[in-house]
């Protein structure tokens, strides 16, 4: 991806390591989706979800990382999949190879008997079919490949909400999620399962963001909030909602947000805002061009909450696909609307040792909201 | 010098045909140079320099084209005698959403690199013998050719139809199960958190 600017700066993104007391939250997308890339302190690394950049075709952390020239077989300390969506998991199986030291990090909601029957049936009767859930049977054949020869297994960290996953220079705690899902997730798994005559199709379910891992990241004074797809819940005890109303959550405001959900409004918990976010902080976000995602309307709400937000990406960009004009003609007549759901990627990323000492650099096709 | 791709038709043999060169049967076809027979062909079929030449079932010499005076042969392109179908684009869709009288999917590009697209398309553009297919996870091509019919005409088309995916087996049901206890014997005894 090519460097474009810095924030408040004329001068280029520099491909120079984070201190060692420094923070950083680099976000990228939309390589259809999303993934974060965190420096948690001396010099070690925790990659959340993943996305392929179309420019080159790999992983984007590893691009990334290997810029900075970071060893990722030593550096990288945990990869976390915060929920099975193909938005979020595209080229993780990559990333967890080349991350041998890295613990694999999993929402406990999905450690089902549900689960492992839907991501057996993915690997046996889809393959390309179900992305998503393709990629994670490519994840655990790839543990199980570790294990061959060896009588530890390297199982994934099951997370649940107030469950810490990281300790070192930094704290990484996981908000989510709430026991409740567990038996809706089994509900949702258990429509994936295939019956014997049933046709088959293609898995493509939206409810799964109720099983995402949301992070909670303490690092000296900084505190890093990651809302994943998250969305506000249903009720008191799941999503947004089972998150304020915790006791156990660590106590703090976020210095930084990664907005839940692209932004949309249905990850939109005002209490999120005025209860774990300071009213100054930086709030990083993605487009999520497959639902149009965020609107106009979802940013223009963000920024009442706080006043610097940045995107990876325009939600919409300016220009699509080349094609023959009377292609486009006949486009145009059939469809009612065809946007691209990839490209141009950007880089958003957050740097601090201190909440008053903080830089926001962009890169690619970022931008700042005005 | 250059060929002409060229087809013959007896009008001798069967006098009572003559003009209606659409179903007259050709007696042959191929390609000869232009100064061979500039005499009978219309420079107007001037084609490519393929050399490849028959002539009724029974491959004779260039030469012998100039001996087909008593045939009086009439030439016609082979392109304007058959219709043929150009794709423009294609696409593999996956139905992500069905609202009301549209539903919105996934699009991947089978004719190019383009990247991947979304779109939202009206139910109406789907046949009704496909209707019961549009469901969240239906995949289907969307296809947009040109259609060339005899004499040139080109009509532009698009085609939607939904694929439909082979039923899950026994033996795949089977095997899906042994590899969901291989997976949980091996990871599902290590939960985490509090």
């Amino acid at each position: 991806m090519r460097t474009r600017r810095r924030e408040d700066s004329s001068q280029p993104l520099q491909n120079i390591q984070p201190a060692a007391n420094e923070l950083e939250v680099s976000l990228f997308g939309p390589g259809v989706g999303e993934c974060v890339v965190v420096h948690v302190g001396d010099g070690r690394w925790m990659i959340v979800d993943s996305c392929i950049d179309p420019e080159t075709g790999n992983p984007v952390a590893l691009d990334y990382l290997n810029s900075l020239k970071v060893d990722i077989s030593t550096a990288v300390k945990a990869v976390v999949i915060t929920h099975w969506h193909d938005d979020h998991t595209r080229g993780a199986r990559r990333v967890l190879e080349v991350s041998k030291s890295a613990e694999l990090v999993c929402s406990a909601a999905l450690n089902t008997e549900q689960f492992w029957e839907v991501v057996a049936a993915a690997e046996i009767g889809f393959e390309r079919d179900a992305p998503g859930i393709a990629e994670m049977a490519a994840i655990f054949e790839l543990l199980l490949a570790r294990a061959a020869g060896s009588k530890k297994i390297a199982a994934p960290t099951w997370v649940v909400a107030n469950t810490v996953l990281y300790r070192g220079a930094s704290t990484v705690h996981a908000l989510s999620p709430a026991s409740k899902v567990q038996s809706k997730a089994n509900l949702e798994l258990s429509s994936l399962l295939p019956q014997l005559g049933e046709t088959r199709r293609r898995y493509v379910r939206n409810e799964a963001n109720a099983l995402s891992v949301a992070l909670w990241v303490e690092f000296g004074e900084l505190r890093a909030l990651l809302g994943a797809d998250l969305e506000a819940g249903s009720d008191d005890e799941t999503g947004w909602k089972a998150i304020v109303n915790s006791t156990k959550r660590p106590p703090g405001f976020a210095d930084i947000v990664k907005v839940p959900h692209h932004g949309s409004a249905n990850a939109d918990e005002p209490r999120m805002w005025k209860e774990l976010v300071r009213s100054d902080a930086k709030a990083l976000l993605t487009p999520f061009r497959r639902q149009a995602l965020p609107r106009d309307k979802d940013l223009r709400r963000i920024r009442r909450y706080v006043p610097d937000v940045f995107l990876t990406a325009p939600a919409r960009p300016g220009k699509g696909v080349d094609r023959p004009k009377e292609v486009e003609r006949w486009i145009r007549k059939v469809a009612l609307d065809l946007r691209p759901a990839v490209g141009p990627m950007g880089h958003v990323r957050f740097r601090a040792t201190t909440p008053s000492k903080s830089i926001v650099e962009l890169a690619g096709a970022a931008l700042r909201v005005a | 010098m250059s060929s002409i791709d060229a087809k013959l038709f007896d009008f001798e043999a069967d006098p009572s045909r003559q003009g209606s060169l659409s179903t007259l049967p050709a007696i042959g076809e191929g390609s000869v140079e232009t100064g061979a027979v500039s005499k009978v062909l219309p420079a107007a079929l001037l084609r490519n320099n393929d050399l490849h030449v028959r002539f009724d079932e029974n491959p004779k010499p260039l030469t012998e084209w100039k001996d087909l005076g008593a045939v009086e042969p009439m030439i016609t392109p082979k392109l304007t005698i058959r219709p043929r179908v150009v794709m423009l684009e294609q696409w593999e869709g996956t139905v992500i959403d069905v609202q009301g009288d549209s539903f919105t999917a996934q699009l991947c590009s089978l004719t190019s690199q383009a990247p991947e697209e979304s779109a939202t398309l009206s139910l109406n553009e789907i046949s009704d013998f496909d209707r019961s297919l549009v469901v969240e996870g239906g995949v289907f091509y969307w296809t947009i050719a040109a259609r060339y019919e005899a004499w040139g005409q080109k009509v532009l088309q698009s085609t939607i139809r939904f694929r439909r995916l082979p039923a899950w087996t026994k033996n795949e049901i089977s095997r899906a199960h042994e590899k969901a206890r291989r997976f949980k014997s091996a990871f599902a005894k290590h939960p985490t958190g509090s």
